[in-house]
């Protein structure tokens, strides 16, 4: 596989850097394996992951030692005490070692991984020591500033850097870095022209403080875009990749790209490279079939394989498709089974459902791992990454026809327009692709109409609800003045917010706050006005979700549908946790997933959900403590609280109803209509 | 208008100033025996007490804090955010938690604070002011008490109370992401 130099170091260094996040991660995974089944099979995705875009670089002898890695490390299971103390031993030191490599290619900027402790490697993993290679265009394994070490000498003579230590580069486009050198010029210029006039006593000021302003927006804006790339960042050397693993496997692919222009920041972009690369490769190792099979099902000979980006306002979403044979759902399904599930429920689940709970869950139904695609994790892999940064996974698949697995993951950086509104004396901005319009509220009187079940507000041929902006956000103190609406529109319907003011519409670069302004909260961002203001960036699909929930009278009926509720289910185990969640989300209520009662307290204080739904036995805390703990803090005080129990225990459910449990239900029992009926008695309903 | 003279300083104590300041730059296991113990804190007040914690876990302090904005979490709760540096931070509101009555984003105009990192980010931990930076030594250690009451390392020579460094970063962390 050959890139321009330009691509390839581009690449290189964003390999270096996953590198060394990969080998921080599976370090810290080293220390729990012994103690945290799940940490050896987290071990085994995350050396996947790298191994993949190590062999995507050309870097073979990387990508061998981690596939045996993996295989070193999953050796561990079942394994005696003693041999198992070994071989962790074993898999620690290779970790030093290949953490010592990353470290020196970071170092030296070098396109390659230092050969001496390429020797040192291949043992401890029990591979054969290779000869080494020479360099080759593009695939250099020889770093050109390593040192000689003893091959015997496995321990790397340094400590390997840590993981902050990296520098993170980008690269931009000169032209960009043109234009802001541009303004910043205009910038100083003009900053001179309006000291000059301010010293001169008035005559001008106005005039150069504009120039200011503007140059200063315009180098702001263009300083947020270099931030920035274009996807092709993650899309570079693919099609050359496939080409060359459809012919290692005798298979001809035509592969489509589409999206190269989307732009995105450089680690959402790095994340989406690695993700790509998982699915494309299952793709072509067990999707796309041989020439012969297409031909015998009366396919064209060569396959398809599409690959599209799109930048949503704050989503990179990323479809990656084939026309191959599709899932094997059925060995799914007995695989499933065979790991736990119950066969009734499994059996009853649709193809749908039970991809996406085999893609959540993670597994493999091959017996063997194969150097293209591992042993089939890669899509667990991408579900688990795209779920860790706050995105999603969805699969779907035609028996004989292909499968499309669509994943998303959440902007670092992005720029938004935003219209800025005042409500409870605060300053909010709302995503201008949402808002419909806005009213004048004195003027529109004949438009305004209190009901049964609130204000509502005449717009053209429709009737809205209309809901004070400040008491949808949850805001206290009195309502405000409300002199104008805001029409926002969604996915899922439009309400009307009244607001104090209405202000400009101002481009904002929303930056993230942990644990209060995230994706899929409330408020996912917080900007800046260029007086210094600070603006809060409201979701407007949380934002209509709670303007029904402020609507809603307490006692209410239950919705035949209870859409849009948000529930957090804790619940240790994963095969049952993963049929609740799609029982729940087939039902429309929004999942969050803790696998313990710990867990579910990070969930809940990330962003307070509808109900939590909780399994009463689990490790950590158990659903008991969990409730407690609930019914302690301040906010989350009235969180309606379910918990779900395999037998019915009059003392399990004694000690709940002590605790602060709403209501308790048997999982035997449980469908998501029981759960609605029971949240509609307990006041909680949706639209 | 006229442009304002750039201010000229003049140490009085030169050679002082900088014996001073050679020994704030040296690391602790670089002291003299008479520096030996010294920690060096960032003094503060917490309800009306003299207060301090070790410049190891504070990341930058801030004489008050500007504009905070109130972020709304949902169902009534809420965050103060403020912007240190051009980075909006959460704040955490020690001097409101030690008074038994936490502020709301408008109170905090103008409250100092410490940035602390912890494992969820940077937080901006409000305290009572004056802020100072100082050395002073341990005089006597101080029993923790689980809970959530502050939490006390013991107390140093110059009277103020040190609090707990380790946990201090908890706290601001469970304060912002309980």
């Amino acid at each position: 596989m050959s890139f321009d130099a330009a691509t390839r170091a581009r690449l290189v260094g964003l390999f270096v850097s996953e590198a060394d996040e990969t080998v921080v991660g599976l370090r810290g995974l080293c220390e729990r394996i012994a103690t945290d089944g799940a940490a050896l099979e987290d071990f085994g995705r995350l050396a996947h992951g790298l191994k993949g875009t190590a062999a995507a670089l050309g870097f073979g002898r990387v990508a061998d030692v981690l596939h045996a890695l993996e295989d070193l490390s999953l050796g561990l299971r079942g394994e005696a005490p003693a041999d198992a103390a070994r071989r962790l031993e074993r898999v620690r030191t290779a970790l030093e070692v290949l953490g010592e490599g990353v470290a020196r290619m970071t170092a030296s900027g070098g396109d390659g991984f230092p050969e001496d402790l390429l020797a040192a490697l291949e043992p401890l993993v029990g591979l054969a020591p290779a000869e080494p290679r020479a360099p080759a265009a593009g695939a250099e394994e020889l770093g050109a500033a390593t040192t000689p070490v003893e091959a015997r000498d496995l321990r790397p003579p340094v400590a390997a850097r840590p993981a902050e230590a990296v520098v993170e580069r980008i690269s931009v486009p000169a032209a960009d870095v043109d234009e802001a050198l541009r303004l910043a010029s205009s910038l100083a210029r003009t900053a001179g022209q309006l000291h000059e006039a301010l010293a001169a006593g008035g005559a001008g000021e106005a005039t150069a403080a504009q120039g200011v302003a503007a140059a200063a927006a315009g180098l702001e804006a263009i300083v947020a875009s270099l931030r920035l790339l274009p996807a092709d960042a993650a899309l570079s050397g693919l099609e050359e990749e496939v080409r060359e693993l459809a012919a290692g496997l005798g298979k001809r692919i035509e592969v489509k790209v589409t999206g190269r222009e989307v732009r995105a920041d450089r680690r959402t972009l790095q994340s989406a490279r690695g993700m790509i690369r998982h699915l494309v490769r299952n793709s072509v190792d067990h999707g796309v079939e041989t020439p012969a099979a297409r031909e015998a099902a009366g396919k064209p000979a060569t396959g398809r394989l599409g690959v599209s980006l799109e930048a949503g306002e704050a989503t990179l979403s990323v479809v990656v498709s084939d026309d191959g044979a599709g899932f094997d759902v059925a060995g799914i399904r007995l695989a499933l089974v065979k790991r736990g599930a119950d066969a009734a429920r499994i059996a009853a689940s649709s193809d749908a459902e039970v991809l996406q709970l085999w893609a959540h869950e993670g597994g493999s139904t091959r017996a063997s791992a194969t150097q293209v695609s591992g042993r089939g994790l890669g899509l667990s892999a991408v579900a688990q990454l795209a779920r860790a940064a706050g995105g999603g996974l969805e699969v779907r698949s035609a028996a004989g026809e292909g499968s499309l697995v669509t994943f998303t993951l959440p902007l670092e950086v992005y720029a938004v327009e935003a219209l800025t509104v005042g409500a409870g004396g605060r300053l909010f901005g709302l995503p201008l692709r949402a808002v419909e319009r806005t009213v004048h509220l004195a003027a529109a009187r004949d438009a305004l109409h209190d009901g049964p079940t609130g204000r509502t507000l005449a717009v053209g041929e429709t009737i809205l609800p209309l809901v004070p902006l400040a008491q949808a956000l949850g805001l206290a103190g009195p309502p405000g003045a409300g002199r104008f609406a805001v029409v926002v529109r969604g996915e899922a319907g439009a309400a009307a917010f009244a607001v104090d003011d209405v202000g400009a519409v101002a481009g904002l670069v929303p930056a993230s706050v942990a644990g209060v302004a995230e994706h899929d909260a409330l408020v996912t961002g917080i900007g800046r006005l260029a007086d210094g203001a600070a603006v809060a960036l409201v979701n407007p699909r949380a934002l209509l979700a709670a303007a029904r929930g402020a609507r809603a009278a307490p006692g209410a009926p239950a919705p035949a549908s209870p859409r849009a509720l948000e529930v957090v289910l804790a619940e240790d185990s994963l095969a049952t946790r993963e049929v609740l969640r799609v029982l729940l989300e087939e039902q429309g209520f929004r999942v969050r997933l803790a696998a313990d009662g710990e867990e579910a307290l990070q969930r809940i204080a990330e962003r307070l959900p509808d109900v939590l739904v909780s399994d009463v036995n689990m490790p950590r805390r158990d659903g008991i403590a969990l409730t407690r703990a609930v019914r302690a803090g301040a906010a989350t005080a009235r969180l309606p609280v379910v918990l779900l129990t395999s037998q019915d225990d009059e003392a399990v459910r004694r000690a709940g109803a002590e605790a602060g449990a709403d209501a308790y239900l048997l999982k035997s029992r449980f469908n998501a209509d029981l759960l609605a009926e029971t949240l509609g008695k307990l006041g909680v309903v949706a639209a | 208008m006229t442009a304002l003279p750039v201010p000229h300083l003049v140490p009085v104590e030169p050679e002082r100033l900088e014996a001073r300041a050679r020994e704030l730059a040296r690391v602790d296991g670089d002291r003299s025996d008479s520096g030996e113990g010294l920690l060096r804190v960032v003094a503060f007040t917490l309800a009306g007490s003299p207060c301090a914690v070790e410049t190891a876990i504070v990341e930058r302090a801030v004489v008050g804090l500007t504009r905070p904005l109130g972020v709304p979490l949902g169902r009534g709760a809420e965050r103060a955010v403020v912007y240190v540096e051009e980075v909006p931070l959460p704040v955490a509101d020690l001097a409101g938690h030690a008074a038994g009555a936490v502020r709301g984003a408008a109170a905090l105009e103008g409250s100092p604070a410490l940035v602390v990192t912890t494992p969820a980010g940077p937080v901006a931990v409000a305290v009572g002011g004056p802020l100072d930076l100082g050395e002073d030594r341990l005089a006597a250690t101080q029993p923790s008490p689980d809970g959530d009451g502050l939490r006390l390392a013991g107390r140093l020579a110059g009277g103020a109370s040190l609090v707990d460094a380790g946990w201090l970063v908890a706290w601001a962390q469970k304060a912002v992401r309980p």
